[in-house]
């Protein structure tokens, strides 16, 4: 049970920091195990080492434009799976909600930034998305 | 068991409720049967939705429920169907009548109080225009709109751009506090219709089947943002809430775990047999009655008054409302903190003239995004997870969500119950409806943009046929009635004593969203019934 569980715990922790920006709480990593396992989801994803070790490296993988519905992939599907989690946490909803309260001008700063940072990883992230299609 | 009743009502959303009223009222002696489904989630804290976010460490089991029912990814469906604490509404309803649908979602509930218990509360009125097809006119359902919205209440405004036609003088409760994003849109539309520049479309306030002042039980809505998580005030009308009133009266009863699998026609009248699809005992229960009354949704109803008739084998036209929802976003408030108070439902209404045939309008609500989880919006977007998440953090504030819902003639569904007593259901549009939906978008989106509301891009989408759960017209009434209609009165032609009252009797949908009529005309075939079976 353990053996298997390992990997999945692995991967609760890596999308989750993704998600987050930061390291997340035990109690989020067990209950995304504990919604993978409700949904009948028990396999983990195939990560590759790098993305398993450095979670950021996930902007050049989370593939493009496949978020809902049949066509998700299955790192999008769990992607979007840490995200729900995350914001319905107290962690979470601190980090998607309460930045609001920094100024309107920094916020948007921040938002051109990270935007920028989209526009130039969006080639490499088509790039993945095909090779891994 | 057996047992014996003036009327028997099967069903306890809006309109079985709408029906039992005049019934009771009249001293008839009344039996609601009813499956009456209930949630098992914890309850829900009457508390700030942003504050509930920060606080509280147990917001999953609101938010994705213990059995993480929230995290189903399905596309194209109304948010409150992913909310956990309505599970149950829907649950098991497509199972209990053995529907196989085809091209279209078949809500409906065996919940207590129906589909009521998650609805958008929107509560127009039908006006003349709208009752286009009707074998009555406005005047025989204005006392029943009256008494209606009178026992539910609503609130909304009487004297905007849309009263004439949402009925100016029935009685309403004080509009809800606005949101500044509908603020600025309907200040700019005032701005806009003096000038006289508009024309076409006609802007106003919503209204809503919720709460601003407290009646009875109910408490007026406290502006917390939950609405699409559930309402602890009561604040959202809901049919189930009536129960508790109706039973107190003495002549009324209400039997749950007994869902009518078929209709009986005998000497002492008719006679309904139930049993509990959902307990572990599996007990018949006849009840008989001279009257009985179908009120379980327009789908339900339908399939009960066809097996009853032993129509099986024949397609009958089902209506629906096709619908589409449009994101948009007011450039200058991106950035600006969330509302610390706010109502998530309907804000502002409006309709879109159809110049070619009047009744042909296209009617839509306006919602906030503020109520809504940033990953559902994130979830839309082209750009990595954090980023999305940031963008719909930053957009949220600015944004408005506006559907858009067309006339029941634009859809083209069907329903057909199989002598093994399996439904097969199919849903499809109408050959015009690809170019009205086209050229109404087109206008909507040229209004709201003139209204310095921007619509985003990509975030036009098609909802799902019959998400909405408004379905009309399988047993239409008319003036003079033939096989598979009903009377003006709502009774089943060839069955004497069967009437329907949900929306299986709406000849016509209108592009309004129809409840408050279902239940106006609920109340109006019920008086009827009182007073034939009083003989006054």
């Amino acid at each position: 049970m353990p053996g298997e569980k390992r990997p999945l715990l692995c991967e609760a922790q890596v999308l989750l920091s993704y998600v987050l920006g930061q390291a997340p709480g035990s109690v989020l990593i067990c209950r995304y195990f504990r919604a993978l396992r409700a949904q009948g989801q028990d396999c983990p994803l195939p990560l590759s080492l790098p993305p398993a070790r450095w979670a950021f490296l996930l902007y050049a993988f989370e593939p493009v434009g496949r978020n809902l519905g049949p066509r998700a992939t299955a790192l999008s599907s769990r992607i979007r799976i840490a995200s729900v989690i995350a914001e319905s946490s107290t962690q979470g909803a601190r980090k998607f909600y309460a930045d609001s309260r920094l100024p309107r001008s920094v916020r948007l700063f921040i938002l051109t930034l990270k935007l920028l940072f989209e526009f130039l990883i969006f080639p490499v992230r088509l790039a993945l998305t095909r090779w891994m299609r | 068991m057996s047992a014996q009743a003036d009327v028997l009502i099967v069903g306890s959303g809006p309109a079985g409720v709408s029906a039992a009223w005049p019934l009771v009222q009249a001293g008839l002696k009344v039996i609601m049967l009813d499956q009456g489904r209930e949630g098992s989630g914890p309850p829900l804290p009457d508390d700030a939705l942003m504050s509930v976010r920060l606080n509280d460490e147990g917001q999953w089991r609101y938010f994705i429920g213990e059995d993480f029912h929230g995290l189903a990814a399905r596309k194209r469906e109304t948010p409150k169907m992913k909310v956990p604490g309505f599970r149950f509404v829907l649950e098991g309803f497509e199972q209990a009548y053995s529907i196989r649908a085809t091209g279209m979602l078949t809500t409906g509930s065996l919940a207590k109080g129906g589909t009521s218990r998650m609805w958008g509360a929107g509560a127009y009125p039908y006006t003349t225009i709208d009752l286009k097809g009707f074998p009555f006119g406005l005047e025989d359902l204005d006392e029943s709109y009256q008494s209606v919205m009178a026992r539910i209440g609503i609130s909304g405004c009487g004297n905007d751009d849309l009263a004439l036609s949402l009925g100016a003088l029935y009685p309403l409760q004080p509009p809800l506090a606005m949101h500044e994003n509908a603020k600025r849109l309907l200040e700019r539309y005032e701005a806009k219709r003096c000038a006289g520049s508009l024309a076409g479309i006609r802007l106003g306030v919503a209204r809503n089947a919720v709460l601003t002042r407290d009646l009875a039980d109910r408490k007026a809505c406290s502006l917390t943002n939950m609405c699409l998580w559930g309402c602890p005030r009561n604040s959202i009308y809901s049919a189930d809430q009536e129960l508790s009133a109706l039973t107190r009266t003495g002549n009324f009863q209400y039997i749950d775990h007994a869902f009518v699998q078929d209709i009986s026609s005998g000497y002492e009248g008719l006679c309904a047999h139930c049993t509990d699809i959902c307990g572990d005992h599996r007990q018949t229960l006849n009840f008989t009655a001279k009257t009985i009354i179908l009120a379980a949704g327009a789908i339900g109803s339908t399939i009960l008054a066809l097996k009853t008739l032993r129509h099986f084998s024949q397609s009958v036209p089902l209506i629906c409302h096709p619908a589409l929802a449009l994101a948009m976003c007011i450039p200058e408030r991106i950035g600006r903190p969330l509302a610390e108070s706010n109502f998530a439902l309907g804000q502002l209404a409006y309709q879109v003239e159809d110049f070619e045939q009047a009744e042909n309008f296209s009617f839509g609500v306006i919602f906030t995004a503020e109520g809504l989880p940033v990953s559902s919006l994130a979830a839309y977007m082209p750009f990595t997870r954090p980023c999305s998440f940031s963008l719909a953090q930053a957009l949220m504030p600015s944004m408005l969500i506006a559907n858009c819902y067309f006339p029941g003639s634009f859809s083209a569904c069907h329903i057909e119950v199989t002598p093994q007593g399996q439904v097969l259901v199919g849903g499809g549009y109408s050959s015009d409806f690809e170019a009205r939906a086209r050229k109404t978008n087109r206008r909507v989106q040229h209004f709201f943009r003139s209204l310095g509301a921007f619509p985003l891009p990509g975030s036009l989408q098609r909802a799902t046929l019959g998400s909405d759960g408004h379905f009309a017209g399988s047993f239409p009434m008319r003036k003079f009635p033939s096989v598979g209609e009903t009377s003006i009165d709502g009774e089943v032609h060839g069955m004497p004593g069967l009437f329907i009252a949900d929306g299986a009797v709406l000849p016509h949908l209108s592009a309004k969203h129809p409840t408050l009529t279902i239940m106006a005309n609920a109340d109006r075939i019920s008086k009827s019934i009182a007073k034939r079976m009083l003989g006054t």
